[in-house]
């Protein structure tokens, strides 16, 4: 270690190069896995952020929740299945204006039971139960960027239906599109004012509780959230695709880095040949490129982290990116270990360096 | 008893050359007492430096062996080599060959054996090959007789039986050049070692106690110091 870190302070200039070359392949990952991770929220972050376990949907619905239907005597029937807690779920893509504009918002109505366990948190403002709010609307805070404040009005684009926002929430949007938190109520009122002959039924039951397995309602299907949300059209082929680009980028940045590594050991043979005549053994030599590497590789995970993070917090909040501490070290931590095992091709290198060449080769 | 610190016994070697073999030593017998430094001298491709990397145990002989200190150490398989060159060998290099990256107290710590640390002391090394105004130097900022001097102190710093140098005045001018031999010699005299020198250099052959000649692999002549 001391050995490895000797030879990093001497050549200081070669090795921050390298130190820069090895934050830059480590932010450009990072950045890529923030934006993938942003645009996977995109399509998720409504229902991955809801306080639920499992979904009651159709059984012939695949697992989509705007494609299932449960007859509206179904929340009670399960109600009296389970002490789970259990609510309903409706889903449908609309178009808002605000007040005075001819903007169409692309919008996602949530319509949910006012202060059910799957309401989301408020960050400005009110939740839905909030009184002397006719038609409340409680919204994604991505609609302030479109210049929507707490106590305006926006409209349904098709039915003028016209709703107060009482507040905003944060990190909810489905299908790439931002949501907006209507009570159940208000939601068959729109869906009766387009259609007169509307027939209530329920998107999906919501459940969080323990005895789920007590429900058995003939044609549904009891769906874990998970399963759910990779049954959302097209996110786990989104998701696939852009994890490839991500292994791709990172296998193709460790073999740089062992390239890298495996010219500067090709500059040093004579080094260490003569290291080996002195008689240093091939696992010193070897520690002390995985230091060497290992050092070099931790603090560019260290640099590229603080990079990335800051990056995140200066981009648009339009820029569709998201990552948790926790993932970013995770692929920090695996660019420090792929970086590491790069550098066996130097180390098998290094064993195979006949001594004899401190001397000049012996063929005299 | 004898004080023989190294003896070579009928060394042989041959390297593939094509089709055929290519011999480049033949029946090399060399010995060198304690206290003894002898020069291999030589035309290049006489096979010196080959001989030289066979008493080093960086080579395997195809005939003969190699005693340290009455030894058989060549008869060792080869895993057991890289002690025998740390314990006992301390070796010279053209050019220095020292680490850029180490400072010249560094330089000998890296190699220093522990169970040498309480005997062999560096400061009186350096002080005794006149470096110790370099002891906290870089290579890159020492002169190339102040970087040999630093070479031979770390070929001695575990207090090895016998000495190896390959060519020690190849990058010094003729004044430095005997200096850094002068250097060996008084090392070598005051420790009772024995050490051998590879060398084309012919000024500092009046350093030497015996000189072998080497030619197309073949000993031809041992001259000892008052002939010279």
């Amino acid at each position: 270690m001391k050995h490895a870190w000797k030879e990093l302070i001497y050549g200081k200039k070669k090795y921050i190069l390298i130190e820069l070359l090895l934050i830059l392949l480590m932010f450009m990952v990072l950045f890529l896995v923030g934006l993938a991770e942003g645009l996977g929220r995109a399509v998720i972050s409504g229902i991955d952020t809801m306080d639920a376990e499992y979904f009651l949907l159709d059984e012939s619905a695949e697992r989509q929740i705007t494609v299932s239907g449960l007859k509206e005597d179904v929340l009670g029937e399960v109600r009296s299945m389970t002490s789970s807690d259990v609510t309903t779920l409706d889903i449908q893509r609309t178009y808002l204006t605000k007040g005075g504009d001819t903007e169409k918002i692309n919008a996602m109505y949530f319509a949910i039971e006012p202060g059910s366990f799957i309401e989301p948190d408020v960050m400005e403002g009110n939740g839905l139960t909030v009184e002397n709010a006719e038609h409340s609307i409680l919204l994604d805070d991505d609609f302030k960027l479109k210049g929507i404040a707490v106590g305006d009005t926006v409209y349904d684009s098709s039915s003028d239906f016209a709703f107060t926002v009482v507040g905003f929430t944060k990190d909810q949007m489905y299908n790439h599109a931002s949501v907006g938190f209507i009570s159940t109520e208000t939601y068959t009122e729109i869906c009766t004012a387009l259609n007169p002959m509307y027939q209530k039924s329920i998107h999906a039951l919501v459940i969080r509780g323990r005895d789920v397995e007590k429900i058995k309602v003939a044609g549904t299907e009891l769906v874990k959230k998970a399963d759910v949300i990779s049954s959302i059209p097209a996110y786990t082929a989104e998701q696939s695709t852009i994890s490839m680009i991500v292994w791709v980028l990172i296998i193709v940045s460790a073999v740089i880095i062992g390239i890298f590594h495996y010219i500067m050991t090709l500059q040093k043979r004579k080094q260490f040949g003569v290291m080996k005549a002195l008689g240093t053994k091939n696992r010193t030599l070897a520690g002390a490129v995985i230091c060497e590497v290992g050092t070099l590789s931790v603090f560019a995970a260290i640099f590229s982290l603080g990079l990335t993070f800051g990056m995140a917090a200066a981009i648009p909040e339009t820029q569709p990116s998201y990552l948790k501490f926790s993932d970013a070290a995770i692929v920090a931590l695996a660019f420090v270990v792929i970086s590491v095992l790069s550098s066996i091709l130097s180390i098998v290198n290094i064993s195979r360096i006949d001594p004899i060449t401190a001397i000049g080769g012996g063929e005299e | 008893m004898s004080n023989t610190l190294l003896k070579a016994s009928h060394i042989s070697k041959s390297y593939q050359d094509g089709d055929g073999k290519k011999e480049v030593l033949h029946d090399v017998s060399i010995s060198v007492d304690a206290g003894e430094i002898v020069a291999i001298l030589g035309p290049s491709g006489s096979g010196k430096t080959t001989f030289l990397s066979i008493a080093g145990m960086l080579l395997s002989p195809d005939e003969g062996e190699i005693y340290i200190a009455g030894e058989a150490v060549s008869v060792l398989p080869r895993s057991k080599w890289v002690d025998v060159r740390k314990n006992r060998i301390g070796f010279i290099f053209q050019s220095h060959q020292l680490l850029p990256y180490l400072k010249t107290k560094d330089q000998l710590d890296m190699f220093q054996l522990k169970e040498y640390r309480g005997t062999v002391n560096t400061g009186d090394l350096l002080n005794e090959l006149d470096i110790l105004s370099c002891r906290n130097k870089y290579p890159s900022k020492m002169s190339g007789g102040e970087k040999q001097r630093t070479a031979i102190a770390r070929a001695l710093i575990n207090d090895p039986d016998i000495i190896l140098a390959d060519e020690p005045t190849a990058s010094l001018d003729s004044v430095h050049g005997h200096k850094a031999v002068e250097m060996i010699r008084n090392a070598v005299k005051k420790r009772g070692k024995a050490a051998i020198i590879v060398t084309h250099d012919e000024r500092i052959l009046d350093l030497m106690d015996r000189i072998y000649l080497l030619e197309n692999g073949r000993l031809i002549e041992e001259l000892r110091s008052q002939k010279l």
